[in-house]
């Protein structure tokens, strides 16, 4: 058993070593916690729990029957395309080294940069939902008042204790991941549960679960639905975090596909049964919708307040478990962005701890990035305190365009690369989707098109405008220097054997 | 629409477990002697 890990390790530093990378950061992973990352990551009591208020406000009942299982249609081809791309090119920096070696330099380095924005808007919004939930319950506890800026503050600590714990070490991140996979089912569980057998209120008929028509937004219901959708795609983001950790992963170009389309396959199936029975055992869906939580107001009138205070802990910790996870991906991508020196300072950001063999320089930028982002939201909020959009919408709609632009890109680009005969049948890994490859790429990409642009209508055209600038700042960067000194991944393929295993016996020391 | 709820839950449940029968079988069929690493190339600019 031990000879065979050994053999599958020693190929998987062979398959790496092709790609002219050194095998630095510690391969310990299974694929189960392959899988765990990124099942962490979606987080269907993140997500689809966090952003509940926005699905039912634009949406009504219909957005939890309808809306989410839609999304999930499509998402399912989505990372079913990058499951085959993470199976035929197993790096770390993925989407980015995909783009660039199926395209070109340039592309990928363009492709790091929307990926990075898109991760700095999941780990906010992600920690930012952890702390919007649990302020105001430690605010009952402990008998102050929750406020924006209290709510900032435990941003800071959580970002803060999250950068630490993947600072000292992948086993320990891994092992927590390994649990909060099992403890978000096992909290779908108990909310179902309490819901089915404590409820105060009788559950609704199964059809109010897919009662379309109804919004209680003031815009048009077909518009108001679009906009809903923000509930469950920004819910499925970040599973590209199974192919971040795929140095970390053994035999990765199974386990890390695999990894990738069953937890976008699981949460879609976990994510319905529980918003099914949280919507059927609503009793005002008017109130609900124009509560400053509504899933707290949902919870509390269905359990009570003490019984649905500890239900809400338990959705609540299954956040602080997401943005630990988040953090690992962010930062991993960022380390194989920086190796290959497409960012200023990437020196600094490639560097792995000795001691640890993680990444830490780039896992605190990852939180500092992370909170710069929200204290850029919670500043413009001051000097316009009537803005329409809430600050989790922001970050949320900046995540699912700048991830889901970034997942796009290879995927465009494979297409084009197989159209030349670049990109051939002998190039698939093991997993792939044979001759389905070609309809299924092009139905994610299709989708990928339609949910950017309405993620960012208004109400949500402050992401645009974000999105935009920050665009532009690319621009500039590209065109100023990145355009003539960047090499991108392609350089690492000139690296000797000999300066690969001087990299790598410095870990073994 | 709870009709149509369920065929498109139904729907999905079925693409699902198509695209994972699928994969499945392109594992246990790969050829590691007919497969070639896709590495690009040092001029890809």
């Amino acid at each position: 058993m031990q000879q065979d890990k050994e053999h599958q390790l020693l190929e998987d530093k062979k398959d790496l070593n092709k790609f002219g990378y050194a095998q630095e950061l510690l391969r310990d992973m299974g694929g189960f916690s392959n899988f765990a990352i990124s099942f962490s990551i979606i987080s269907i009591l993140t997500g689809a729990v966090s952003l509940y208020g926005h699905g039912l406000l634009y949406g009504g009942p219909g957005m939890m029957g309808f809306g989410w299982t839609i999304v999930a249609l499509f998402v399912i081809l989505i990372a079913a395309s990058m499951s085959e791309l993470a199976s035929a090119i197993p790096t770390a920096g993925a989407l980015y080294h995909w783009a660039a070696i199926l395209g070109s330099k340039r592309w990928g380095w363009y492709t790091a940069w929307i990926n990075l924005i898109g991760q700095i808007g999941i780990v906010a919004g992600i920690d930012y939902s952890f702390s919007l939930f649990a302020d105001p319950l430690l605010a009952s506890a402990f008998g102050y008042t929750s406020t924006e800026t209290t709510t900032l503050i435990l941003f800071g600590i959580t970002l803060l204790l999250h950068g630490i714990f993947n600072h000292i070490g992948i086993r320990l991140v891994a092992r927590l991941n390994d649990f909060s996979a099992w403890y978000h089912i096992g909290v779908v569980v108990v909310l179902v549960g309490s819901l089915v057998f404590f409820s105060r209120n009788e559950l609704q008929p199964l059809d109010y679960l897919f009662q379309v028509g109804q919004t209680f937004s003031d815009k048009p219901y077909a518009i108001a639905f679009l906009i809903g959708l923000l509930q469950a795609q920004w819910t499925f983001t970040g599973y590209d975090a199974s192919a971040h950790t795929i140095e970390e992963t053994i035999n990765p170009r199974v386990r890390a596909a695999w990894g990738i389309f069953t937890s976008v396959a699981f949460s879609f199936i976990f994510g319905f049964i529980m918003l099914a029975f949280v919507t059927l055992s609503i009793h005002d869906a008017a109130a609900a919708s124009a509560a400053d939580n509504a899933f707290i107001y949902v919870i509390s009138a269905a359990l009570g307040g003490t019984f649905g205070s500890v239900v809400l802990w338990l959705v609540t910790f299954a956040m602080w478990f997401c943005g630990l996870a988040s953090i690992t991906s962010f930062s991993r991508m960022l380390y194989a962005f920086s190796r290959d020196k497409g960012m200023p300072w990437s020196r600094q950001w490639a560097e792995i701890s000795r001691k640890y063999r993680t990444p830490a320089k780039a896992i605190w930028l990852v939180v500092i990035l992370s909170f710069a982002l929200a204290l850029f939201d919670y500043i413009l909020k001051r000097i316009n305190p009537d803005a329409e959009y809430t600050t989790l919408a922001f970050l949320t709609a900046v995540s699912v365009v700048g991830l889901y632009v970034a997942y796009g890109i290879p995927l465009y680009l494979k297409l084009r690369a197989e159209s030349r005969g670049v990109f051939q049948r002998k190039h698939f890994g093991p997993w792939n989707l044979g001759n389905w490859s070609k309809p299924i790429n092009v139905l994610s990409l299709l989708w990928i098109v339609f949910i950017s642009i309405m993620m960012v209508i208004p109400p949500n055209q402050t992401a645009a405008y974000a999105l935009i600038a920050m665009f532009v700042v690319l621009i500039i960067m590209d065109l100023a220097y990145y355009r003539k000194h960047f090499a991108g991944p392609q350089a690492a393929l000139s690296t000797s054997a000999e300066e690969i295993k001087r990299q790598e016996a410095k870990f073994r020391e | 629409m709870l009709v149509l709820g369920i065929i498109l839950i139904l729907l999905t449940v079925a693409v699902a477990i198509a695209i994972g029968y699928r994969a499945n079988e392109s594992v246990r069929k790969f050829d590691e002697n007919e497969h070639e690493s896709f590495i690009g190339s040092r001029t890809n600019s």
